[in-house]
């Protein structure tokens, strides 16, 4: 449809000639010594710190790895799921169930109880993913209410009391800081493999236009299911090693909706879509939101409120395209991008 | 048998306050095509300014309370809509979802911060009395939800039709460009919307009060057994909310009797999931554009 209210649709979006050069020197900078540094200080910081620092880095890599896990359905393929959580809790009764009840060792149950949501999201995926935007995204709500309904009625994980892990040989903050890296590593590149291939290019065409997709021949039912079971996957393995980390998993905790939605604000945050804007998004939210934890207990909750208002009206795409040159960094492309999606 | 009649008595009583709670829920998504994630915290404002009034010296019958009630969040969804969600209107539509996520986390925050998380009971002399016909008990104030619901559903089904207004705000639904173009000021119509729909919003959380205890966080599930029931109804009908509230309600209490109460919320989502599965656009309507 056409819009009379960005008469110049492309003036902060375009690059001007006496910066474009060096703001692409920037990028470049930014896009590969990132990663590195970011690789180095992720390995570095069990070294410098420990205690509540170290266990507050563990869940900032948590959330990190759990916006990724969005990302790969909500991001690329542009099927914003609200249930997300019922992956992570997936993965997090698989895994204490295993390791409580039946004494396995933590990896094979981790194992087992990523595979069994990623089994799980293969299922349902079909028929979820025939649904397109509010009904997709509540139909996922509701998948994962359920689910976490359901648990409360199965004695063998406890019903309503959960499972209390006992770890069966001695851990230390750095063991679980370093299976989170491992997550997240493991989330990143899977991420980077899909971005880019041609599944990469796949995605982005179901997630522009799903009808020309099909058209033109992409399998769209098996791409977005794929994605799906992935990102089931990654969130499964984030909930295994909660489980063991938190030591004590119940409905409430793990099937928490706020969970979800918590991974959809991250990944929104920093950029849907990117490799690094998740973990971005992550890093930023959780940071300042665990500052204001430890100062506002009762309303933590509000400034994430806030922050999701504030990114909803003047960065709809996120902060990393900004930073990456993607949109130019000019002050009035923020105002640019609000302009063009007002009536 | 006159046992199952009671359920149904108490299911179809339940389905009224269910039915009130969607009209609002239902109106904003047929027009607006906004999932308004904020709708069950606009409920629980409601209940608030209801106990406040009647907790205050002044002591008003939590029924006089409903026009303040429904003027005071009025005006705060006119606001809402005109300043926030009009501005990414034509963008994706998780914006809007998002967008309606956060202000119901303020919402909620700024209760807890302002009433405590305590849960509240608004309780007039009233509230416990029971109509009695032959073996059945029906609580009157329960009665009262599914009349105001009756009549609102029956008085804005009329508004919607056969007002210059009305007409205008269905326009907008159908086709935002061409009502435009028809001279419909789009800015002031949404926020119109919005205004109507969160007092119709604050209407239910004054009723909801004398009903039910409540706290800051009780609107996460009316949101979500609002969606349930607005997808049950359908869309672009305006007794589709009724409808589907009554349906739901009686689904609910018979479920508590067959399978105990810890299995009504399951039920109410495998429902949901089902019907999405089954039938993706809503029982009976259009699809949501």
């Amino acid at each position: 449809m056409s819009l009379p209210a960005s008469s110049q649709p492309s003036r902060g979006l375009a690059p001007s000639a006496s910066t474009s050069r060096f703001r692409v020197t920037g990028a470049a900078a930014l896009r590969s010594g990132g990663p590195i540094l970011f690789a180095i200080v992720a390995i570095a910081i069990p070294m410098l710190v420990s205690g509540y620092a170290l266990r507050e880095a563990t869940a900032i890599l948590m959330f990190m790895t759990l916006a990724l896990s969005w990302n790969l359905v909500g991001g690329l393929c542009g099927y914003p799921s609200f249930g997300n959580v019922a992956f992570f809790g997936i993965g997090a009764y698989v895994t204490a169930g295993l390791v409580a009840n039946l004494h396995w060792p933590f990896f094979p149950a981790a194992g087992v109880a990523a595979l069994s949501a990623l089994g799980f999201a293969a299922v349902i995926g079909p028929v979820v993913l025939r649904l397109h935007g509010h009904y997709f995204a509540i139909a996922t709500l509701g998948t994962a209410q359920a689910l976490g309904q359901i648990v409360i009625m199965v004695p063998w994980v406890g019903g309503p009391n959960g499972i209390i892990l006992r770890v069966p040989y001695a851990t230390s903050g750095q063991y679980f800081y370093y299976l989170m890296a491992g997550a997240l590593g493991g989330a990143l590149l899977i991420t980077y493999a899909i971005l880019r291939g041609s599944w990469g290019y796949a995605c982005r065409m179901i997630r522009q236009d799903e009808i020309a997709a099909a058209a033109s021949g992409v399998n769209t039912t098996f791409y977005k299911t794929a994605c799906w079971s992935l990102s089931a996957f990654v969130a499964a393995l984030v909930g295994g090693v909660y489980a063991l980390w938190i030591t004590f998993v119940n409905p409430p905790s793990v099937f928490d909706p706020l969970i979800s939605l918590t991974m959809v604000v991250l990944a929104l945050v920093g950029g849907a879509g990117t490799l690094w804007g998740p973990v971005l998004g992550a890093f930023l939210v959780e940071n300042i939101d665990q500052y204001l934890w430890a100062r506002l207990l009762t309303a933590h909750t509000l400034f994430l409120g806030l922050v999701i208002v504030v990114i909803v009206l003047f960065l709809p795409r996120g902060i990393w395209p900004y930073l990456t040159g993607q949109q130019g960094l000019a002050w009035r492309s923020l105002f640019e991008g609000t302009k063009r999606l007002r009536v | 048998m006159e046992f199952w009649l009671q359920i149904v008595v108490n299911g179809l009583l339940l389905g009224g306050v269910y039915a009130l709670s969607a009209l609002a829920f239902s109106l904003e998504w047929g027009i607006l095509n906004i999932v308004n994630l904020a709708h069950g915290s606009f409920i629980m404002l409601g209940a608030y300014v209801t106990w406040m009034l009647f907790t205050s010296p002044l002591h008003l019958d939590p029924f006089a309370s409903v026009p303040i009630d429904f003027a005071a969040l009025a005006g705060l969804g006119f606001v809402m809509q005109r300043f926030l969600l009009n501005r990414v209107m034509r963008g994706e539509f998780f914006l809007t979802l998002l967008l309606t996520f956060g202000i119901d986390q303020v919402l909620v925050n700024v209760g807890i911060l302002l009433w405590t998380a305590d849960p509240r009971a608004v309780a007039p002399s009233y509230s416990s009395v029971s109509l009695a016909v032959g073996a059945l008990t029906i609580p009157y104030t329960r009665l009262a939800v599914l009349i105001v619901a009756l009549a609102i559903t029956v008085v804005l089904a009329r508004f919607m039709h056969h007002s210059r207004l009305g007409r205008a705000i269905n326009a907008t639904g159908m086709d935002l460009d061409a009502a435009n173009l028809m001279g419909v000021r789009l800015p002031f119509v949404f926020a119109l919307t919005m205004g109507l729909g969160c007092g119709l919003a604050g209407i239910a959380g004054a009723l909801y009060s004398l009903n039910f205890p409540f706290s800051p966080q009780i609107g996460g599930d009316l949101t979500l057994r609002a969606f349930v029931v607005t997808c049950l109804g359908g869309l672009g009908n305006m007794y589709g909310p009724l409808l589907g509230g009554l349906a739901l309600g009686m689904v609910e209490s018979v479920a508590t009797v067959v399978a105990g109460s810890g299995a009504v919320d399951a039920t109410a989502f495998v429902i949901l999931v089902l019907i999405l599965a089954l039938r993706p656009r809503g029982l009976s309507g259009r699809a949501a554009a």
